[in-house]
């Protein structure tokens, strides 16, 4: 996967960034920057979540490390007064955190047993913070969430939420970049294609599978903590099994292939249902239909179809991850 | 020497999934007959709530068993056998409830429409993906998301339900229990003979046991691997298709009615041992059993809650199960 053309993509990745950027300095509609960070926040799910798939884990449950990071950080804010911005930080720990007790003891299950235990998790978390009593505020959800004060500003307008949101994307896609293209990310995928080589020349297994759980949590928990702070109210029902069918299929429809897959599918979905959240099943039908169409059809994904229609003949898709 | 005899089937016997399931069924009967007997609660209900158990069981069994014939025969979990479980109630709510039609003709009609249905998703859409595990997670997972917007457009948001075909109670002794309950267990028991006999008595049975043993074996017999896939299909739409058309008219019908079945039967199949048929049955029994008389005492949330932390770490130390092969 060696990248011949390393400057072209570099302005390719450019444009859409600083297109995005100057975006709220040329457009004033709210609703729009709502809908783009909720691009934002599911683009970071669909790319930590790509972690776990890197590593070979079936993960179903990464909504449950979502859930724990909005729920950690609201909570965190609303009973002991902790800043706000120190609390989007928190959540995302204390979604590590809890990844890291779950890690350790269900890595080393493999294919569909770790999808069931994922399951497991997630049902667990939502059903618990449903049960919650006052503290999670029970099924009927959690509303006075502060605001958001990054910096001694506080965030509270669409724009700010949506400037602010594009940011700790940008971060997100770069760490994982970076360690997807360094020793670590060639260790996991080395892991996803044999594990049993892997640990013959020396790896260490869990300790890579877990890592990438972690750091894919704690990125999860950080987007959890921004949706808690952009809509100013939590319930347990966003958080449920189809939340996680969400993400891990914002990875498949974009493809696995490539980092870009997850961002592409999360784009594209997103942007295909989320203004009709609420309206009409017609859009989930057609995200449906897209999901499948592009399973059957299309099996590496939305960022193989420039090769499949021949724009683009010399990429080499064909290795897993 | 007779020593070591008695020591060999001590130990055949503490091996068996019989046995493991026994001393798990002692152990919550325990509980609960410690409850009974301290005087938390009245035998009457807990009597009522094994028999209501038993029938929800027979439910999840006639789920279960389907969920864990495709598993024991490709190694996927069909994420949309819940939808398939709704739909058998929206034909239900169709053919009996608006149209007319007699309930035994409806379950018949239930029975051909979901087993032509699992052939079309078969040749449609599994067979297409040449078994790559991942998709065909994925692909099932978008299947049930298709099928249960789409029946929002059939059925409409508002909770819809059918006439009740076994109306009345009737009174045991000390407690009363209504008949549709009880009826889903004679249903049950007449389907899950028809099933055995199909698996162990029939060339077809043998073939999709071939196929869960070694699938490259059985094709190499000469055994027409995707023709007897698309009948494992076929065979468990259609269970899951009767024990949705035989919950509706008890309940509601609405698209998201086969959610919690099919976590339900997940969690069967996890016990019983993934792929094992026999573990589906015992399993769905202690969970419909165990789930009914939980939601007796704890609330049906805390029941839900309390069953999946067992399972997480049921299958965090033991993930082949009761009755389940390495």
């Amino acid at each position: 996967m060696i990248n011949t053309k390393r400057r072209s993509n570099r302005a390719l990745f450019l444009c859409p960034i600083i297109a995005l950027g100057l975006l709220p300095l040329y457009v004033d509609q709210p609703y729009i920057y709502h809908i783009l960070t909720m691009v934002f926040i599911n683009i970071m799910l669909a790319v930590s979540l790509r972690l776990s798939l890197m590593t070979g884990q079936f993960n179903i449950g990464h909504a449950a490390f979502f859930a724990l990071g909005a729920y950690g950080s609201a909570i965190l804010g609303i009973q002991f007064g902790i800043p706000s911005g120190v609390c989007l930080l928190l959540g995302g720990l204390i979604a590590a955190l809890f990844s890291l007790i779950i890690g350790v003891v269900t890595l080393r299950l493999r294919g569909v047993y770790f999808a069931l235990v994922s399951i497991a998790v997630v049902e667990v978390v939502r059903v618990a913070l449903s049960q919650g009593g006052d503290l999670t505020g029970g099924s009927s959800g959690l509303g006075n969430i502060p605001t958001l004060v990054v910096f001694g500003n506080a965030i509270t307008g669409r724009d700010e939420f949506y400037w602010f949101g594009f940011a700790l994307m940008l971060l997100t896609i770069y760490v994982l970049y970076r360690l997807e293209i360094g020793r670590i990310g060639m260790t996991w995928k080395a892991i996803s294609q044999s594990e049993n080589m892997s640990a013959s020349v020396g790896v260490n297994i869990m300790r890579y599978k877990t890592a990438a759980f972690v750091i894919g949590s704690f990125f999860a928990g950080l987007a959890g903590g921004l949706f808690a702070y952009l809509q100013g109210f939590l319930s347990p029902g966003d958080f449920g099994f189809f939340q996680s069918v969400k993400i891990l299929i914002y990875n498949y429809v974009g493809g696995t292939a490539l980092l870009a897959g997850p961002i592409i599918g999360a784009t594209v979905l997103t942007l295909m249902s989320e203004p009709f959240r609420g309206f009409t099943y017609y859009e989930i039908i057609a995200f449906a239909i897209v999901l499948i169409v592009i399973i059957v059809f299309l099996p590496g994904g939305i960022i193989t179809l420039p090769q499949k229609i021949r724009l683009r003949k010399k990429y080499d898709y064909r290795t897993p991850y | 020497m007779k020593n070591i005899k008695t020591l060999k089937l001590n130990r055949q016997i503490t091996r068996t999934g019989y046995f493991k399931a026994a001393v798990t069924v002692i152990c919550i009967g325990g509980v609960f007959a410690g409850l009974v007997l301290s005087g938390q609660a009245p035998l009457s209900a807990l009597v009522t709530n094994i028999i209501y158990g038993l029938s929800t069981g027979s439910l999840y069994m006639l789920i279960a068993l389907g969920l864990t014939l495709l598993f024991g025969m490709m190694n996927v979990i069909n994420f949309a056998h819940g939808t398939v479980y709704m739909l058998g109630a929206l034909v239900v709510y169709f053919f009996f409830a608006r149209w007319g039609l007699p309930y035994a003709v409806v379950l018949i009609l239930v029975f051909i429409f979901l087993a032509l249905f699992g052939v079309m998703v078969e040749r449609g859409l599994y067979r297409p993906l040449r078994g790559k595990l991942e998709a065909a997670l994925v692909m099932f997972l978008g299947l049930s998301i298709l099928l249960e917007s789409s029946s929002y457009r059939a059925l409409g948001v508002t909770l819809k339900s059918a006439p009740k075909v076994f109306p009345g109670v009737v009174n045991v002794g000390f407690t009363t229990i209504s008949v549709e309950r009880i009826a889903i267990i004679p249903i049950t028991a007449v389907l899950l003979l028809g099933f055995h006999f199909l698996l162990y008595r029939t060339r077809y049975g043998k073939a999709m046991r071939a196929i869960s043993q070694d699938t490259d074996a059985a094709a190499l017999q000469g055994i027409n691997v995707h023709r007897i896939r698309a009948l494992a299909f076929a065979l468990s739409f259609a269970l899951a298709g009767i024990a949705g058309a035989l919950s509706a008219p008890m309940g509601f019908i609405s698209p998201t009615m086969g959610a919690k079945p099919l976590l339900m039967s997940i969690i069967i199949i996890i016990l019983g041992g993934l792929g094992s048929l026999r573990g589906a049955i015992v399993a769905a029994l202690i969970v419909g059993v165990f789930e009914s008389i939980a939601s007796y005492f704890i609330g049906g949330e805390m029941a839900y809650l309390s069953l999946f932390v067992f399972i997480l770490v049921f299958l965090i130390f033991r993930p082949a199960g009761l009755f389940g092969h390495d």
